[in-house]
């Protein structure tokens, strides 16, 4: 099975993540949406993972998108809408120093890059949201690193107005699909 | 104090309807992104820092508040 994305529209957010996961992943394994080993835990640090040992997951939202991936291997998923922010302000908070200097060389447009491919990152170690932000690299000096701590690293193409990135999985093709509106 | 939060965080994120009980992650199902940015709102409103092992102690609205009170922030 190659890495999947699923993805929804959507205004209303709250409430249905774990719903939306059992989904996708029946649908990446074609399962049924009831079968027991799409029962959806939490690590204390919030990630989800299914219990048996062959499928992995990750979920993400970001401005009225939410979305998951669904990969044989460990996998972390990150969307974000571009907006405005302090970039600097953040980058010298979060980001290690490699990346700060990136970003100043490359402008604002680049920290979305980096910032989507940290949260992918963390996500896929399981470690949670920012502590430890600024302790790893995702650039290369020539830009996001092809791997980070061993794991593939890979932008996905997707809404303009969006940068979506994956960290892990498994090397190939990524498939991005829209779910049904609810 | 309230006021100012429910005021920060409509106008980092657009979300209303807080209670002191909402908590940013499950109920407004905020991402790190929005958190980040409401920290940083935080700090220029009630003028302090708020360190980084200390962001996720502030889930809810009423943690919020209680941070800034300890600090001796009222408004």
């Amino acid at each position: 099975m190659g890495d999947r994305i699923y993805f929804l529209r959507t205004a209303r957010e709250r409430g249905k993540s774990e719903e939306r996961l059992r989904a996708a992943a029946a649908r990446a394994a074609g399962l049924r949406a009831g079968d027991p080993s799409l029962l959806v835990l939490r690590t204390k640090e919030g990630k989800p993972y299914f219990p048996g040992e062959n499928l992995h997951c990750s979920v993400s939202h970001s401005g009225g998108i939410w979305l998951c991936a669904i990969s044989a291997a460990p996998v972390g998923v990150d969307i974000q809408l571009v907006g405005d922010c302090d970039a600097e302000r953040i980058a010298a908070r979060f980001f290690h120093p490699d990346e700060a200097a990136w970003l100043h060389s490359r402008g604002k447009e680049a920290f979305f890059e980096v910032w989507c491919a940290k949260e992918s990152y963390v996500k896929y170690t399981g470690a949670g949201m920012l502590p430890g932000m600024d302790g790893f690299s995702v650039t290369d000096g020539a830009g996001i690193s092809g791997r980070v701590g061993g794991a593939l690293m890979r932008r996905v193409p997707f809404d303009e107005r969006y940068r979506l990135f994956l960290c892990g999985g498994t090397p190939g093709e990524i498939t991005v699909t829209e779910l049904e509106s609810e | 104090m309230f006021d100012t939060v429910k005021d920060i965080v409509y106008q980092v994120t657009g979300k209303t309807g807080l209670t002191m009980d909402t908590d940013f992650v499950t109920d407004l199902e905020l991402n790190s992104f929005d958190i980040m940015n409401i920290v940083c709102a935080f700090e220029d409103r009630f003028d302090t820092a708020i360190p980084t092992r200390d962001v996720w102690q502030l889930r809810r609205v009423s943690d919020v508040m209680e941070y800034m009170q300890k600090r001796g922030i009222t408004e």
